[in-house]
């Protein structure tokens, strides 16, 4: 026998099943034809071979049974078993598979949100072993260094490769005829080889184009589809950047979006062109100027802190320079390195998105395991109440020859099947929960946030389904394994001698209530939070003000900045109808802005080491204060005299002069600011009041207010790009909007104005945030809470149904109906209130896990626990209602006849 | 009762294999003759039922020590024929040294001679 034959020997009873029956047929009969001549050439009697003779089903599958893959086909009946009985219960299998979708879907839908939002890896080669360099300098943000930094961190020993990039910012791309802005990198020439991407199409920049100053540019697969519709000959077209021809040699794959998170990469071209694009490059803004963002590749994840030591000695041999605490007794005098691990990407200074969502994902992630607990625990009643119906079937099973094990493995094949049910129209909710998700989340990230049916999210899926299986399936099928042979085939037994259902049953609807409570409470937390961050003074005016954000990069007006057209634009803006005033600012509430730290020094006041020194600076011009409804508390607004480098102001809020000036007199007070290389002495002329700016729920930070015109004088950090326009509105008016945007493009055609909207608006989209964890979060409880109820009408029916004589007996015994109504209420009452006392503790434990989501709400969570558990209440009489309507109609007559 | 069937299966597995593996050294073989030949060959004294027979056989052709064809009885019927195969044979002289041992060791413990 070859090996192949005794292969195809294991195969055959599984997949030619019918030949295989056939020929066991055949084989059969003949064995059994030559028996019964033999028995009749015996003297035996005919039915001694009757009796010899067995049931050819029962040697059939004895026969089977031997087959190598014997369990695989038992597995195949108990799946045809199984499926026949789920269409047979239409209605439990559509709540079980309601409810495990339900489960599973929140579980599949928050996870994907967790990969896509924190876990996705940087699609390069290696992502653990990368690191950015950041340096605690005297300025922020603290990863830009300067040219020379890097040619001298190239030297030190410790990284395996580095590599520096660089922003040129959004340059005037042109091909064919529209020109587009395109946001260009310069990149070191062994940039791509550091990282480790391949090419889509083409090459990537290499050193040589670095060496040879090649103007050579790589373009992103979404940029070669806007700009070439995806053809190959892009390869060797020309790109106009900035009057400059760039001629494209390669494509990035579709999943690089730079190393940034959120990524944003469009172009890339040698960093020794920089110049060329109109960047800050070496040659034309020095050696020393801080322009690059340096990135290393160090053995792994363990060697990065040894590597930094090495190359922190390196950088303060040569490029160390003054921190802000130098001359500060116990303070650093000198800068030192650090390196971060950037497997994620780099987190943007000013969108740290792992930091925004992290708790609140995880947060997200207990509720939805939690939902999914009470599912389970609702199928879990469902199917015992099941098995209990049919403890009978499983007798007559058990009495034909059926081993327990066999029908447990059945129990257990039913539960799978459902879960698998479950877990694929889980998955299909968590597709559409994603995509409503996605529109709640910040612009950058939104793209990010889908079902991506990879291996991670099919993985979890899988594992969630197979967790639930062993929740809610293992129970009934060790029941099956134990149930009595006799006394379900006793037909009277069933119906008269009331079965008492077990504490397991009575404990999971308990579970269930407690599970709710916990949720329920959750929720309502999380919508009173929304609602007082809607309430809560952030100290500026919401309403009848618009904003619109104008960027001269890659325009006629960068050079020389907004600043030469502000005043035109202000004085156009202030004669739209309706509007009263009308002002410029870095920064605008809610609205948001490039905010710039600053180190500072206050007359009189000296830091204690390891102090916070930061200041935040928003240049603004005059009637800012007016027009945003910041109110002034003391001192004066600026004026358009404001403008001496010699005769510098300020106005500080209230959290600047509570921390640094505290009860002494901040009007005519000196504060000094250090911003990179531009150090400024200014004196303070009046107080506005606090305004939070990002956070409602925060305190707001000590900030700077300067005139615009004395910052935009600036050497090295003036000259702002990019600037919002506010106006204030005498009435709420939409039209302002379009009038805004005309005004603009009236006086200024070519400034790009984005986004003109009411800081209403502003303030929706900065709560998104708040708003979708409230949503969540309301759902979560809800479904929690109709799962609760379901299963325990499911257990207050079961108990009526079984209790019908008993209910009959006391009705002819004289108890009224209401008296029969409240036996079953109380019943249920009497489960909520247990389940209740238990999820007391958790719901409270719950308020705290949250406390740091939660807002105004200090003390204030027993209210809530108690709102949740009267709901659950009121879920209880809502859910018992109609079993006890059917207990009340019970006629004793025909109860008491029914055995 | 799978306590009770597991140790059929080791009866089978023990005793059943051998004895149709020692039958079918006479030749090719069907079902019902091989059961005859047991039972006549032990004089009565073993009696092969259909749902042991079956399954062993099935289990020795899963591990390739017996093969099967259909073929022509001499009756005229369609019967499936069973071989032994030559790593048959081999487990065959390993069982009956397998089965000396055992006799002996159990003759000895009961203290025949």
């Amino acid at each position: 026998m070859s090996l192949f034959d005794a292969f195809r020997h294991r195969l055959r009873p599984l997949f030619r099943r019918d030949a295989f029956d056939r020929e066991m047929d055949e084989e059969f009969r003949h064995h059994l034809e030559l028996q019964g001549q033999d028995f009749r050439d015996d003297d035996h009697a005919t039915a001694h071979a009757r009796a010899r003779f067995g049931s050819p089903t029962y040697y059939k599958e004895e026969t089977r049974r031997m087959t190598p893959l014997a369990w695989l086909d038992a597995l195949r009946q108990d799946l045809r078993y199984a499926t026949r009985n789920l269409l047979r219960a239409p209605a439990f299998t559509a709540v079980a598979t309601l409810s495990l979708a339900i489960g599973i879907g929140a579980n599949s839908a928050i996870f994907a949100l967790i990969y896509s939002v924190l876990l996705l890896p940087l699609p390069v080669s290696h992502p653990e072993q990368l690191v950015e360099v950041v340096h605690t300098g005297p300025d922020l943000p603290n990863d830009i260094f300067s040219y020379h930094d890097f040619q001298s961190l190239r030297q030190a020993s410790g990284f395996a490769q580095v590599t520096a990039f660089g922003g040129a910012g959004n340059v005037e791309a042109v091909h064919g005829s529209e020109p587009r802005s395109v946001s260009v990198t310069a990149v070191a020439g062994n940039f791509f080889a550091t990282i480790g991407i391949l090419p889509l199409q083409g090459r990537l920049i290499d050193a040589e184009d670095e060496r040879v100053r090649a103007p050579v540019v790589v373009i992103s697969a979404d940029l070669w589809t806007a700009l070439f519709n995806r053809t190959p000959d892009a390869i060797g077209a020309t790109i106009t950047l900035q009057g400059r021809g760039f001629t494209v040699i390669g494509v990035t794959p579709g999943s690089y979006q730079g190393l940034g998170y959120p990524g944003s990469f469009e172009a890339a071209i040698p960093l020794s062109t920089l110049s060329l694009v109109g960047g800050d490059s070496a040659e034309t803004a020095g050696a020393n100027a801080p322009t690059l963002q340096i990135v290393g590749r160090v053995a792994g994840r363990g060697a990065a802190p040894r590597a930094a030591a090495m190359i922190d000695a390196t950088f303060r041999s040569c490029c160390a320079r003054e921190s802000i605490g130098a001359g500060v007794r116990g303070m650093p005098a000198a800068a030192s390195i650090h390196l971060v691990n950037i497997e994620h990407g780099i987190a943007s200074f000013k969108f740290d998105v792992a930091a925004m969502f992290s708790r609140l994902l995880l947060e997200l992630m207990g509720g939805a395991v939690v939902v999914l607990l009470a599912a389970c625990a609702n199928i879990a009643t469902l199917l015992l109440a099941r098995a209990l119906a049919r403890e009978r079937e499983l007798a007559i099973r058990l009495s034909l020859g059926a081993s327990r094990r066999r029908l447990a493995g059945q129990m257990l094949v039913e539960s799978a099947l459902l879960a698998s049910i479950g877990a694929m129209a889980g998955l299909m909710l968590a597709g559409l929960a994603l995509r409503v998700i996605a529109h709640h989340m910040p612009g950058p990230i939104a793209d990010r946030v889908g079902l991506q049916l990879n291996g991670e999210i099919l993985g979890f899926t899988a594992a969630v389904a197979v967790g639930s299986v062993l929740l809610f399936g293992l129970v009934p099928a060790w029941r099956a394994t134990r149930t009595a042979l006799i006394a379900p085939l006793k037909v009277a037994a069933s119906s008269s001698a009331a079965r008492r259902t077990g504490m397991l049953d009575l404990g999971v609807v308990v579970a269930q209530v407690a599970i709710a409570l916990v949720l329920v409470n959750a929720a309502g937390l999380f919508v009173a939070t929304l609602r007082n961050l809607r309430t809560v003074n952030g100290g500026f005016a919401v309403e009848r003000t618009v904003t619109t954000r104008l960027d001269s990069r890659g325009t006629p007006y960068e050079n020389d900045g907004i600043i030469a057209v502000a005043d035109p634009l202000l004085r156009e803006a202030a004669r739209i109808p309706g509007v009263r005033s009308a002002a410029f600012s870095m920064v605008v509430p809610m609205f948001g802005g490039r905010r710039i730290g600053s180190a500072i020094a206050v007359e009189g006041y000296s830091p204690s080491p390891d102090q916070d020194l930061t200041g935040w600076i928003n240049p603004v011009t005059p009637g800012f204060f007016a027009t945003l409804g910041i109110a002034l508390r003391q001192g004066r607004d600026f004026s358009s005299d404001d403008r001496a480098a010699d005769q510098r102001v300020a106005i500080v809020n209230d959290a600047f002069v509570h921390q640094y000036i505290r009860d002494r007199d901040p009007l005519g007070m000196t504060v000094r600011s250090i911003m990179g290389a531009d150090t400024m002495l200014m004196a303070i002329v009046g107080v506005a009041r606090d305004a939070r700016y990002t956070d409602l729920r925060q305190p707001a930070l000590p900030m700077i207010y300067m005139p615009l015109a004395q910052f935009e004088a600036l050497p090295v950090v003036g000259r702002l790009r990019v600037l919002n326009l506010t106006v204030r509105t005498i009435a709420d008016d939409a039209a302002i909007i379009t009038s805004l945007r005309n005004a603009v493009r009236a006086e200024a055609p070519d400034l790009r104005a984005d986004g003109p909207e009411t800081i209403e608006a502003s303030l929706d989209a900065a709560m998104s945030r708040e708003t979708l964890t409230a949503e969540l979060a309301s759902l979560f409880g809800a479904v929690a809470l109709i799962l609760a109820a379901i299963g325990l009408y499911g257990l207050v029916s079961y108990h009526v149904a079984q209790r019908t004589r008993e209910i009959g007996v006391r009705m002819a015994l004289g108890s009224g109906r209401s008296s029969v109504v409240w036996m079953v209420l109380r019943q249920a009452l009497g489960l909520v209130t247990i389940g209740v006392l238990v999820g007391v503790p958790l719901a409270f434990g719950g308020g705290k896990v949250i406390a740091a989501e939660l807002f105004g709400l200090a003390g204030q969570n027993q209210f809530f626990v108690l709102g949740a558990a009267l709901l659950l209440l009121a879920a209880a009489v809502v859910a018992s209602a109609l079993p006890a309507q059917r207990a009340a109609k019970v006629d004793p007559v025909i109860a008491l006849r029914a055995d | 009762m799978p306590a009770k069937r597991e140790s059929r299966n080791e009866l089978l597995a023990g005793t059943m294999d051998l004895l149709i593996l020692q039958t079918l050294t006479l030749g090719k073989l069907h079902g019902y003759a091989i059961a005859r030949h047991i039972e006549r060959s032990s004089e009565a004294l073993l009696r092969v039922e259909q749902g042991s027979l079956y399954p062993a056989l099935e289990r020795l052709q899963t591990k390739g020590w017996v093969t099967s064809a259909w073929a022509k009885s001499p009756t005229g019927r369609r019967a499936r024929y069973y071989t032994i195969t030559s790593s048959g044979r081999k487990r065959l002289g390993e069982k009956i040294s397998a089965f000396d041992e055992l006799a002996l060791a159990i003759s000895r413990v009961l203290g025949r001679p």
